[in-house]
């Protein structure tokens, strides 16, 4: 390996990826006297959590009386039951804490006039237990996710944590006897490879929503821990459930908020009908995410799309009048204007269900840490690792996530992983070699990768893999069009063998660093599609036409998947967690999702 | 080392709709930008997302020499 500049590194903790999740776990380690550091492929507070606005649930009770006992009610449905109960009752109490923390941390909350954090309603948000509309999700203005980041970089600083910033990590560096030791890391200003050795590696990478062609995440979210951890004999789990937004513009993927349609906007089928009116009679174009993207796909996928491929959908706002859209819906008219050439004062907005968030990842207990099936053991740890954010699958989310609870499942969990590390990690202790046969291993792969000169373009690979997941494995789902789709991405995935990377430099190759995500993606796309094959239940986001109900009896479980190197997948399972925490409150027995 | 792959590199943002924006510049209008539009191009792209974004929309005022440049990233339909 004489041909790499290799430099070696020793922290206690090293956290892969710098968005809210990665930040809060950096800062907490850092507070605790832990020799952290922190590697990112890009500057920090331009990580994709900078995109959330909407703000984090917390039961603080401000604006009326509530109670985290309620929000752990709401999460629970809305997880259609698959959320891990024990770590769903964890989230919805930390919550409360971690709120006040971020305060005190410097996150300028929007307040009410008597100077308390103010909160407002999201949907799926009730209290007691689904009677009345709760006010529980804290915000920041529109720039919720950006003032976290911001207020959370600021505080890792000054607490001495390192950062490596714009380092692209390719591999997590294992044992023999299944303990991960640290991890290798690409320095994409010069080139040079950097081995960390630490005590514990907190992967909090994020998302894969670029699996799919039309997605609201930035172009960064390529599940890289999740590649990480398949290639390390790792299962991720609950693959299948992918949540997406009804109204992402259709061709650039931006979003358009659910807030339109709450203004008033309404969506429309080649026919011109409205046609939510038939799917949810009451609720009409305010249904829940799920249905409305449902009705939408059913409408196109029965040829009533609009556009010369009739493969989309219209949402109107020219009625509203140009005062109201500039009002109560700043910036929608500026992007729409942008993204789709339309003027929405005068024609409607194409738009098309898009990928928004991902459900699973890598499993974990409520504390962080990554756990496996291993002899019989469903939630046997891995020493050394754990995962956070959305790239972990806790699970409090289950089948489908609600709204605001995202920014505060990485809150939260960043908060877990600090905390447990301060248990069980000591600080500056002496730690062994790194296993060579390790080390070798992930080199090896960066090499062979770096020097890939087959014949198909990284970008034709991705392309087809995003059409792929984007035809078979989005919101309608049977066995036939699933089954199409594994066949193609097997194909996809063998097609990886004869990748041609064009440039050799290692300073700033921009082609090289697609490459390695697309690896990563690859690995996500092919669980997720297996897995929603697997799956003959609809639950949550997973809505199988050749299935169309919750099977708990059969299905009330995660499913849990391996990669090999050929990319053959393998499925077992893990128990739902069907307890809590504590008996401050009971476990909440399964029921239909209904709102 | 390609500047194009720097840019590119940096190009890369949190918010998606930025994503789109400098993509489309990227292949539309960076081999033929003059040295002092990439030289503003780097100084914005220094600048917070957020920041960037309201620049586009008109939602905050932006120094004179940013007009040209931001002219171009608004348009990526054509």
């Amino acid at each position: 390996m004489t041909e790499y500049k290799i430099e070696h590194h020793t922290y206690d903790v090293v956290v892969v990826g710098a968005g809210g999740a990665g930040l809060r776990a950096t800062f907490g380690m850092a507070v605790k006297g832990l020799s952290t550091a922190c590697i990112t492929k890009v500057f920090p507070t331009r990580s994709h959590t900078v995109a959330a606005q909407g703000g984090m649930s917390a039961a603080l009770g401000n604006m009326e009386p509530d109670k985290w006992q309620w929000h752990m009610y709401d999460t629970v449905k809305g997880s259609d039951w698959l959320g891990d109960q024990d770590a769903i009752e964890y989230m919805c109490r930390e919550a409360i804490p971690a709120v006040i923390e971020l305060e005190h941390q410097g996150v300028p909350f929007s307040r009410t006039e008597e100077g308390r954090i103010y909160q407002r309603p999201f949907g799926g948000m009730t209290t007691e237990f689904g009677k009345g509309i709760a006010h529980r999700t804290c915000a920041a203005a529109d720039r919720t996710g950006h003032a976290i980041l911001h207020t959370l970089y600021q505080q890792s600083l000054r607490h001495d944590a390192v950062f490596f910033i714009e380092h692209f990590a390719t591999d997590l560096i294992m044992d023999e006897e299944g303990v991960c030791r640290g991890v290798l890391a690409w320095d994409l200003a010069n080139g040079i490879l950097r081995i960390f050795r630490a005590q514990k590696v907190v992967l909090a990478t994020g998302g894969y929503g670029r699996a799919y062609f039309s997605a609201t995440s930035a172009h960064t979210c390529t599940g890289d821990g999740n590649g990480m951890v398949t290639r390390a004999g790792l299962p991720l789990q609950d693959m299948e459930f992918t949540q997406f937004h009804p109204t992402g513009i259709y061709g650039a993927g931006c979003l358009i908020t659910e807030g339109v349609r709450g203004e008033g906007g309404y969506l429309t089928n080649a026919k011109g009908e409205r046609f939510m009116e038939r799917y949810a009679p009451n609720a009409k174009d305010l249904a829940s995410r799920d249905v409305v993207s449902r009705s939408m796909t059913i409408e196109i996928n029965e040829g009533r799309g609009v556009g010369p491929k009739q493969d989309h959908i219209h949402l109107h706002l020219e009625h509203l009048g140009p005062e109201v859209i500039h009002e109560r819906l700043p910036g929608i008219a500026e992007s729409a204007r942008i993204f789709a050439g339309v003027d929405v004062t005068k024609q409607p907005i194409p738009v098309l269900p898009t990928v928004h968030y991902n459900m699973g990842g890598i499993p974990t207990n409520y504390h962080g840490e990554v756990v496996t099936l291993k002899d019989g053991e469903p939630d046997s740890v891995v020493p050394g690792l754990m995962a956070i954010g959305e790239c972990a699958c806790v699970s409090v989310h289950g089948a489908n996530r609600l709204g605001s609870n995202s920014l505060l499942d990485i809150v939260v969990f960043g908060r877990a992983a600090a905390n447990r590390c301060a248990e069980t990690v000591t600080p500056s202790a002496t730690q062994p070699a790194l296993p060579e046969a390790g080390v070798a291993k992930v080199l090896e792969r960066f090499k062979r990768i770096h020097h890939g000169n087959g014949n198909t373009s990284t970008a034709q690979i991705r392309e087809a893999m995003q059409h792929t997941m984007q035809k078979h494995a989005a919101v309608f789902r049977t066995a036939e069009t699933l089954q199409e789709g594994v066949d193609k991405m097997n194909e996809i995935y063998a097609s990886f063998n004869d990748v041609a990377v064009t440039d050799r430099s290692l300073v700033w190759n921009s082609d090289l660093m697609e490459t390695f995500e697309l690896a990563n993606l690859l690995d996500c796309a092919q669980t997720s599609i297996q897995c929603a094959l697997n799956r003959e239940e609809s639950r949550g986001a997973h809505a199988r036409e050749d299935f169309p109900d919750r099977n708990d009896e059969q299905w009330m479980k995660h499913s849990i998947a391996w990669v090999d190197e050929a990319g053959k997948v393998s499925i077992d399972y893990r128990p739902v967690h069907t307890y809590t925490l504590t008996d401050e409150i009971e476990y909440i027995a399964p029921k239909k999702r209904v709102y | 080392m390609s500047e194009l792959s720097r840019v590119k590199m940096r190009c890369r943002r949190g918010l998606k709709e930025l994503d789109v924006i400098f993509q489309h510049y990227l292949e539309r209008h960076y081999p033929s930008a003059s040295p002092t539009e990439l030289q503003r191009l780097d100084e914005l792209l220094a600048m917070q997302d957020p920041l960037i974004w309201d620049m586009l929309l008109d939602a905050t005022p932006f120094p004179d020499q940013y007009a040209d440049l931001i002219a171009k990233l608004r348009v990526v339909n054509d």
